[in-house]
């Protein structure tokens, strides 16, 4: 008899001799003297072993029918119907691209009902933790697990984030028949993947709105979750199911002041540059420069040089200026307001008396925040990055972006807080770029998308 | 634990060094480490943005840099930081964004903050300026130091030293440990810290004494992952406990590149290498067979009997007959647990390659019969006291005539 084990993310198969002839992945494990395969293997092996008539006995397998039913029905568009048949026609097995604000949550609830199985969602903040929580009492009437921020309860429906599911998923990985990896583009990379590696789930469904990462290890969900099964993009959704939207790049001058101190600093970090021949082309060049600027004190200088540089550009008095303006201008809207650095939004809510959430914020204060700004209690909110993907609040119609990264990706997620429908509603994103700094090139490069074209 | 930054590596080909710290180098360390500690020791009372920018102006030469940011980590470990009131500031925060809301929806010309926060002064009578440092008086940056419980400079260093190590084995993919020693309780210790931390392990008899142990976790069988890293790094104190310890590692120190070599041999002698520790009733039951001059004689056991999927035995005896060097390797259970006492009859049944025998305390409710169609084991219960005799004859019975 063979039997299946869940043995701290992998699956144990024991009843073979080394040498048999086993199922795909199963490898011969000398340290435990079985075969061993890893936990996401689990469906495969079954079918297998159904498909060769060899009896088992299935001690791996813990997750369970899931009782409560939908009980919030809500009609599904029809792109997320679609969404929901192409998923159930790969055999349960794919990821779902979805614009920012289309509602790809609802083809997660949709999949769980149409699954009927222990399901855990795996977000990458809190702030999305919280959101699934509500969304799935709301939705099933039940009681939901959370692992992570403090909580470690897990239930038939739970959530946890990616941080979470890396360290916890060899504990608990066989308790779930469908797993859904929300913002799914995180997924692939030495640590997170390890979630999906160690989780028995026969079912997996992700979601993202944009799952091309730099790396192009977006090849890599094929095998943790399954093949892409749909596709819409932002722009076949506008109007209709997002709202319309304008996209506006403001140049920033820096003052005089700063631009004598950002040339100097500049200057010394480039000479550096080109003294030590760093090559940023390559793709070590970055990791060359940390390294060599360590090692003496001109390079020390170099770098503060750097950081300085950056700084002025991030954070030019002038946006900061020119953001009152806006602020004046959207004052009965809503408007959530960008930074790149923890510092500058805390700068922003100090001088503009306006809410900051940031990594620190706790999670009651994050979710009294937003009810304030969805009420209309407050007018803006200012954030770095934690509300790039996790903030669901329909009413948000102006984003400033004060500052950001290169990532095609966090901008695209930006613009997508202001984009969810609502009748009679247009979006504006503002970009401030500080001109004449490499902050336009970072611009440049971040809005390389269709949204923006 | 320290990460990189803290950490004086340098690459050698596909290998990785640890730098150690030696002649003016340590004796900078130990100044440095006087100074952080001295700087941390002024702030008590004060905020940890505080600290940290005190601990920041140091002045340090370039090589020096890694040195003072690892110690300062763990300096900070070995302070305690007290929190502002989280739910007054965010009371405070929430009357004073509410009230700028409303005021800029209102106003039609420009935002008065300083109105904003003079209203919400007067409401709590306080200055204006005072509101300006109780509104963020929660973050981290903003936490109190109330104690600094640091040891000495010398120690610290010493600390940052083996804590430079882990901080490698963090990024280790796997371990193999070649280690030798001097009893069956410190074998025993060091397996039982593997099974408690769910690593997985490999054992192989090295030829002139001691073992080779590959240590990983389950899903290293697929993938080299950095995942068993952290309880890798936890292993490291019960290694060097042994009586001597080479410690190969493949790491992965940088997320692009190959896996690199990391080699550790620690060089001081720890107290436990000196005199290993053995229980009393082991030492006493060595010394009471030798006073029975007996032909068996009786010296500690240093090897490990390994069966794969079923767990490890390390024994703490070896009995050996002079006549024809029957050997048999004594356990000595005493009041441990019965599941213990299962575990090993288990193993016994399995077979575990040599003759054993497993002495255990009558309190444990266990009876010798259970063994007693084993070939190669036995077990001997006592009551109150181990009798020598009585073990020796076990040992008889099972090297036959």
């Amino acid at each position: 008899m063979i039997t299946l084990a869940f043995a701290d993310g992998t699956l144990e198969v024991a009843g073979f001799q080394p040498n048999d002839e086993v199922p795909a992945e199963c490898r011969w494990d000398a340290r435990s003297a079985c075969h061993r395969a890893p936990a996401r293997a689990y469906a495969d092996v079954v079918l297998e072993l159904r498909r060769r008539k060899l009896a088992y006995d299935d001690r791996a397998r813990r997750y369970v029918e899931l009782e409560p039913k939908l009980a919030l029905e809500r009609a599904p568009r029809p792109f997320q119907r679609e969404a929901l048949d192409a998923f159930r026609a790969a055999g349960g097995r794919g990821v779902v691209v979805l614009p920012t604000g289309a509602g790809k949550s609802h083809v997660g609830v949709l999949a769980i009902d149409d699954r009927r199985r222990s399901a855990l969602v795996v977000v990458p903040t809190l702030e999305l933790v919280r959101q699934w929580y509500d969304l799935l009492r709301t939705s099933f009437a039940t009681e939901v697990g959370i692992v992570g921020g403090g909580s470690h309860e897990v239930r038939p429906l739970t959530v946890t984030t990616y941080d979470s599911a890396y360290l916890h998923m060899q504990h608990f990985g066989a308790r779930f028949g469908l797993i859904i990896f929300d913002e799914c583009h995180h997924l692939p990379g030495a640590t997170y993947e390890l979630a999906a590696e160690l989780c028995l789930a026969p079912f997996r469904l992700g979601l993202t709105a944009t799952p091309e990462r730099p790396d192009g290890k977006e090849a890599r969900l094929d095998t943790l979750i399954g093949p892409v099964v749909y596709r819409r993009d932002i722009v076949e959704l506008a109007g209709e199911y997002l709202s319309e939207y304008e996209a506006v790049q403001v140049a920033i001058d820096l003052s005089p002041e700063e631009r004598v101190e950002y040339d100097e600093n500049r200057k010394i970090y480039l000479d550096f540059v080109r003294a030590q021949g760093i090559r940023f082309s390559k793709p070590s060049g970055w990791n060359d420069f940390l390294m060599r600027a360590s090692r003496t004190p001109a390079g020390l200088r170099a770098l503060a040089a750097y950081r300085r540089q950056r700084e002025l550009a991030l954070a030019a008095g002038r946006k900061l200026e020119y953001l009152e303006l806006l602020l004046e201008r959207h004052r009965r809207d809503r408007t959530l307001i960008f930074t790149q650095d923890n510092a500058t939004a805390y700068a922003v809510s100090r001088r503009f008396l306006v809410p900051v959430i940031t990594h620190q914020t706790k999670v009651r204060e994050r979710s009294e925040i937003l009810e304030r700004f969805s009420r209309g209690d407050y007018g803006a909110v200012a954030t770095s990055k934690v509300l790039n993907e996790g903030v669901d609040v329909p009413e948000a119609n102006v984003a400033v972006v004060i500052s950001g990264s290169g990532s095609v990706r966090e901008h695209v997620q930006r613009l997508g807080r202001v984009l969810r429908r609502r009748e009679g509603k247009q979006a504006i994103l503002y970009e401030l770029v500080s001109a004449g700094t490499s902050e336009a090139y970072t611009s440049e490069r971040r809005r390389a998308h269709s949204a923006y074209q | 634990m320290l990460s990189p930054e803290h950490v004086r590596v340098r690459r050698r080909g596909n290998e990785l060094v640890v730098l150690g710290l030696t002649g003016e180098l340590k004796e900078r360390a130990v100044e440095l480490a006087r100074d952080l500690r001295a700087i941390a020791v002024e702030h008590v009372g004060r905020s940890r943005e505080e600290l940290e920018d005190a601990w920041t102006a140091l002045e340090v030469a370039p090589r020096e840099r890694k040195i003072a940011l690892g110690l300062a980590k763990l300096l900070e470990e070995a302070c305690d930081f007290e929190s502002g009131d989280a739910e007054a500031a965010a009371g405070l925060r929430e009357q004073l964004f509410s009230l700028a809301a409303a005021r800029r929806r209102e106003g039609e010309g420009h935002f008065e903050r300083a109105g904003v926060l003079a209203e919400v002064a007067a409401q709590r009578g306080v200055e204006p300026g005072e509101l300006e440092s109780l509104l963020y008086a929660d973050l981290r940056g903003a936490e109190r130091l109330i104690a600094c419980r640091a040891p000495q400079a010398a120690e610290l260093v010493e600390r940052y030293e083996q804590a430079q190590v882990q901080a490698v084995l963090l990024r280790a993919l796997r371990v193999v440990a070649e280690v030798r020693c001097a009893s069956g309780d410190a074998y025993r210790t060091l397996f039982q810290k593997l099974k408690f931390r769910r690593l997985m392990h490999r054992v192989t008899a090295l030829d002139g004494g001691g073992y080779r142990i590959e240590i990983d976790g389950p899903f290293s069988l697929f993938q080299g992952v950095a995942k068993y890293g952290l309880e890798l790094a936890l292993t490291l104190p019960a290694l060097e406990a042994c009586q001597n310890l080479t410690l190969l590692a493949d790491v992965r120190w940088s997320n692009a590149g190959k896996p690199l070599a990391f080699r550790h041999e620690p060089k001081r002698a720890l107290a436990a290498k000196e005199t290993p520790a053995i229980r009393d009733e082991v030492s006493e039951l060595r010394d009471a067979v030798r006073a029975l001059e007996s032909e068996w004689s009786v010296e500690l056991a240093d090897r490990i009997l390994d069966l794969p999927g079923a767990g490890v035995c390390a024994p703490d005896l070896l009995l050996r007959r002079e006549r024809d060097g029957a050997e048999v390797l004594v356990e000595v259970l005493g009041y441990w647990s019965r599941s213990s006492v299962w575990r090993r009859v288990e193993l016994a049944r399995r077979g575990l390659g040599a003759r054993l025998l497993f002495v255990v305390s009558s309190r444990l409710r266990v009876s010798e019969e259970v063994l007693e169609d084993a070939d190669e084991a036995a077990l001997y219960v006592y009551k109150g006291r181990i009798n020598a005799r009585s073990v020796v004859r076990h040992a008889e019975a099972l090297a036959g005539a």
